[in-house]
């Protein structure tokens, strides 16, 4: 039986080779967009799973309620892990995890690398495999290192490079670390990543000994074990009155939180700070599944259009089988086994496509993805083409098989009728709601991405690139001294050759990192933070910052290495409204504040610009602050303004003046408008897939209404016929044609719009500076739709058109 | 065999009833060969439907065997009708993506005949109509005549009691049509119970009895002496 359907349905498949062509594109190119989207989502989704105790693995977070702030951090204090584990026995174990770059060096061979300082349970902890090494004995004495694979070959390239010794700058001086295993590279959805694991005692060449033991000092992160029977709200309710106890000389009962967090929550929570781990928004794996079922949906309804458009071929076959025995699910049976061996060919095509589209997908979504055949992939592609073909041929099942025989038979159907029309229209109109929803989308995010990029961020970011300078290791002082005089020699080099001028400053634009200073204001008993920043003299000049009033540091006043400029945000805060003898707040009443400036977005656009306070020596503010909060760094980065049509040369230029003054550092380069537009690239890579997901859209929803022309064309020969030989012209006939998909098209119009205008509004309110959408997103989505569709529809409706009416008159 | 009792078959257009079939009664045997005659849309198709269970009455009532076909519910008519009747058309309606061979076949697949036996029968269907080199041929590759015998064999082929033939030969030349005519009266000669509508008195002659329709009525209800 089922032999004799597929004979037929392979039959029908190669007579009408326009709809199995325009059929088969459709569905490999939704399945292909569903695979390849499923593969980027079950990463997402699976992310840390893949740790036999992934279960029972947490992170530690802290909340402090200071004086009115609120303090939130997933990076937790040194002394947290040991105090949780020797006090609770349910805690197997637990690893701290911390994140610092260092210079490393092999003979001459020397670079910046991020390593981890780690304690040596955390390879109990994870799965983090060793290829090299036992885990019991890699970390036996202090000076010791774990590499990954790339790193070993980086460095020792094909000798082994267990037993060997790899230098790491510690204080300014070298220090060998023995090499004592080789770890996997973590994979890609992995939250923990690592390149250099040494022991966490090292950090300690960096930290004081105030900060190991202080509970408001907070570094790397902490992981927990948990025995496989513990009872985590139990746990809960015993941290909280220890913490209370250990804290309780600065801190009431209940202002200071410990937590756990599940590891397997880490990657998609946005509700607990970033810590080391990259945290994704847990909304865009839904938005891309709906949008790839989306897709497969709109080839779905193509098939069914398609098959509506042609139950009048199939109705005869219909009767006749009818009559010669076959129950209603028998032939529901039949249509639904032709769709799905319909959607079983889409799914092969489909494969190879997302085999041709991987590498291009994994660029764009920044992914290593790759398509392995495993019982679950296995299964959601059975499944998938299970349920498109399930989808697909509903109409054709249900509506086909309840045929009365002889009227079926007899084509009594052989025009599509009104009630199919009504069908047929309702879902090509619903394919252009999609499409004209998804235009619209794309529109959208492309004018915000590109709002983002071309707004006046207050500052000149253009032809600026950024190194930063990493130091002996002096210490913060002597780094910035040495830096100063680095920049002038620096500037002296590189006189006339394509370089404006190079400046310095504690931290720059582009990059997320700042540092925040916080004190208690006593006035106010209340807690408060800012920005600090250092910049030199000619920083705001040459950065091109307004100001609101007062005025700039200037080098021949030598009164200005204790002013301060302050941003129209801070003044706002803490109500400067008159310069005349103002001065920064206590404890750091000592600074003048000069001027205010002009308002300038140093960090994303996802939020409004914060208080901000610049100087030219940022130590003593630091100094006097009580509480820090760094993000990043705040060691000296040059700005080289770059004024040169060659900017290849220029760079060459640098660097080879760089190589003079400072040949021990390595010169790494940014440049800063790319770091800006970093910060947007979840946004670009949401809005570059769905642009290909809506072109996408946009195809298959124009073959299906290719297909539908084609066959209502076909089936109103002798109408235009008749019209023709009645004295219609052939724009009449165009225009007859034509005339129902434009309204249909302006319907779907009007109905996308809102829904559109809210997922947008959704999507934006994540900025702080938001485009306007404008009328005209809409206005262009509707037209291109139209425009595209009347392409596709004109090619049938023009050559019926020019059709010699006796042609099609003659058949009756 | 058949009981028809005052059947009647209306469509109701806005204000008025217009009758196909009106109060139709009629027996017919085991062994009968029938011939439905009468003017286009006397209703000769209808009554042939209806006796086939391919379409219901509006009133009346039918009795076949000992089944009271008008109270059946849709899954026991269509069990009735597949396990006692064949179909011939006028205009054959083959399926036209399948071989001859397979159009043969189709009725055996619904009735779930194994594949041993479908060859079988089907082998002996074929030779029997001399088609066994046509097997596969698509119905497009036929003529007119051979499409018929194809449609004949696949209407016989799971053995029906009852074949009904609703204008046969209408669509053929007369020698094709003789061809088929001496098949029914062949088949009709092994037992089976035929019943056709045609308009070729000629044909007519080939049967036991007509039955004359005009507007919906009997008009004449005749034996014919063989």
């Amino acid at each position: 039986m089922i032999k004799n359907y597929i004979t037929v349905a392979i039959r029908n498949l190669i007579k009408n080779k326009l709809f199995s062509f325009i059929n088969l594109l459709g569905l490999s190119i939704g399945t292909a967009v569903v695979i390849l989207i499923m593969l980027y989502v079950k990463e997402e989704w699976t992310y840390d799973q893949f740790h036999t105790k992934s279960d029972h693995i947490y992170r530690a977070w802290v909340k402090e309620h200071f004086k009115g702030e609120l303090i939130f951090n997933s990076v937790t204090p040194l002394i947290l892990g040991d105090e949780l584990k020797n006090s609770f026995p349910e805690i197997r174990e637990t690893a701290r995890f911390m994140n610092a770059n260092a210079l490393l060096k092999k003979g001459a061979f020397i670079e910046d690398e991020k390593v981890n300082y780690v304690d040596p349970a955390l390879l109990k902890i994870f799965d983090f495999p060793l290829l090299k090494g036992k885990k019991e004995n890699v970390f036996t004495t202090l000076r010791e290192a774990v590499l990954t694979e790339e790193i070993a070959e980086k460095y020792f390239g094909d000798s082994a490079p267990i037993g060997q010794n790899l230098s790491m700058q510690v204080n300014g001086e070298w220090v060998d670390f023995l090499v004592s295993g080789i770890i996997e590279k973590a994979p890609g959805n992995s939250s923990l990543q690592f390149q250099i694991l040494v022991p966490f005692e090292n950090a300690f060449d960096f930290i004081g000994e105030n900060g190991r033991n202080c509970w408001t000092c907070v570094y790397g992160e902490t992981y927990v074990l948990l025995d496989t029977n513990a009872n985590l709200e139990n746990l809960k309710t015993k941290i909280a009155p220890f913490i209370d106890e250990k804290v309780k000389s600065s801190y009431q009962p209940g202002e200071y939180i410990v937590g756990l967090q599940p590891l397997t929550d880490i990657h998609l929570n946005n509700a607990i700070p970033t810590g080391i781990a990259v945290v994704s928004d847990a909304r865009y794996p839904y938005i891309l599944a709906s949008v790839a079922f989306l897709i497969l949906l709109l080839a779905c309804i193509n098939f069914t259009i398609l098959s509506v458009g042609r139950s009048v071929n199939r109705s005869k076959e219909v009767g006749i089988r009818k009559v010669t025995g076959a129950t209603k699910w028998q032939l529901r049976f039949q249509f639904w086994s032709e769709a799905i061996m319909m959607a079983l060919f889409g799914l092969s095509l489909g494969l190879v496509l997302t085999k041709l589209l991987l590498p291009y997908f994994n660029t764009i979504a920044d992914k290593q993805l790759s398509l392995d055949f495993n019982i679950w992939n296995f299964s959601f592609l059975i499944g998938l083409a299970l349920i498109t073909g399930l989808l697909s041929g509903i109409y054709p099942a249900m509506v086909l098989s309840g045929f009365n025989p002889i009227q079926a038979i007899k084509g009594v159907f052989s025009k599509i009728g009104n009630n199919k029309h009504r069908v047929l229209r309702t879902l090509v109109g619903f394919q252009f709601v999609l499409s004209i929803f998804l235009i619209i989308c794309t529109f959208g995010m492309q004018k915000q991405l590109r709002f983002l990029q071309n707004k006046n961020l207050g500052f000149s970011k253009e032809q600026t690139l950024i190194v930063p300078y990493g130091g002996t290791g002096k210490g913060f002082s002597d780094t910035w001294q040495e830096a100063l005089q680095i920049q002038e020699r620096l500037k002296k080099e590189l006189a006339g050759k394509g370089v404006q001028n190079i400046l310095t400053s504690s931290h720059t634009f582009g990059t997320q990192g700042w540092a925040k200073l916080g004190y208690t204001d006593e006035r106010l008993d209340k807690f408060r933070q800012f920005i600090a920043q250092q910049i030199d003299y000619e920083y705001l000049d040459i950065m091109e910052i307004e100001m609101k009033a007062g005025r700039k540091f200037s080098k021949g006043n030598t009164t200005d290495n204790k002013a301060a400029i302050v941003n129209e945000a801070f003044a706002k805060a803490w109500e400067i409204n008159d310069l005349e003898g103002a001065t920064m707040p206590e404890p750091f009443n000592d600074y003048k504040i000069i001027g205010i400036s002009k308002d300038f977005n140093f960090a994303s656009l996802h939020s409004s610009v914060e208080p901000l306070v610049m100087v030219t020596d940022v130590l003593p503010l630091m100094r006097t602050a009580p509480d820090h909060n760094f993000t990043d760094s705040p060691l000296p980065k040059f700005s080289f303004k770059i004024k040169s049509d060659n900017l290849v040369a220029t760079i060459g230029n640098i660097q080879r003046a760089w190589k003079g003054v400072v040949p021990e550092e390595t010169f790494n380069y940014t440049f800063m408008d790319d770091s800006i537009d970093q910060q947007y690239r979840s946004e670009s890579r949401l809005s570059e897939i769905l642009s290909i997901a809506t072109g996408l859209a946009i195809i298959i929803a124009c073959l299906g209404l290719f297909g539908i022309a084609t066959l209502t064309i076909s089936q109103r020969r002798k109408e235009i016929g008749v019209r023709k030989v009645l004295g219609a012209s052939s724009a009449d006939i165009v225009y007859m044609l034509n005339k129902r998909f434009t309204i249909l098209i302006f319907i779907a119009s009007l109905i996308a719009t809102p829904f559109a205008w809210y997922f947008m509004n959704q999507w934006l309110s994540d900025f702080a500076y938001q485009t306007e959408l404008g009328i005209s997103v809409f206005l262009i989505a509707g037209l291109l739709t139209l425009l595209i569709a009347w392409l596709s529809v004109s090619f049938q409706s023009i050559k019926a058109a020019l059709m010699n009416p006796v042609e099609s008159l003659r058949n009756e | 065999m058949i009981k028809l009792n005052n059947i009647e078959r209306f469509y109701k257009n806005a204000a008025q009833k217009t009758w196909v079939l009106k109060d139709v009664s009629l027996e017919i045997e085991p062994g009968e060969f029938v011939t439905i005659m009468g003017p286009s849309g006397a209703g000769k198709s209808t009554l042939l439907n209806i006796i086939g269970m391919l379409d219901q009455p509006d009133s009346g009532t039918y009795q076949f065997f000992d089944e009271e076909v008008h109270r059946l519910r849709e899954r026991k008519r269509n069990d009735l009708h597949k396990y006692y009747m064949g179909f011939v058309f006028q205009a054959y309606y083959l399926i036209d993506e399948l071989t001859v061979y397979e159009n043969i076949e189709t009725p055996l697949l619904y009735r779930n005949v194994k594949k041993a036996e479908r060859q079988s029968r089907i082998a002996d269907v074929l030779d029997r109509f001399n088609i066994v080199a046509k097997k596969d041929l698509f119905p497009h590759q036929l003529s007119g005549g051979q499409q018929q015998l194809v449609g004949v064999a696949r209407a016989i082929i799971a053995n029906p009691k009852l074949l009904l033939a609703d204008e046969p030969t209408g669509n053929l030349h007369s020698s094709q049509g003789e061809i088929i005519m001496d098949l029914f009266k062949e088949l009709h000669n092994e037992g089976m119970t035929i019943i056709q509508v045609t308009h070729n008195e000629k044909y007519a002659n080939y049967g036991t009895r007509v039955i004359e329709l005009e507007d919906g009525f009997i008009k004449e209800d005749r034996r014919i002496n063989t």
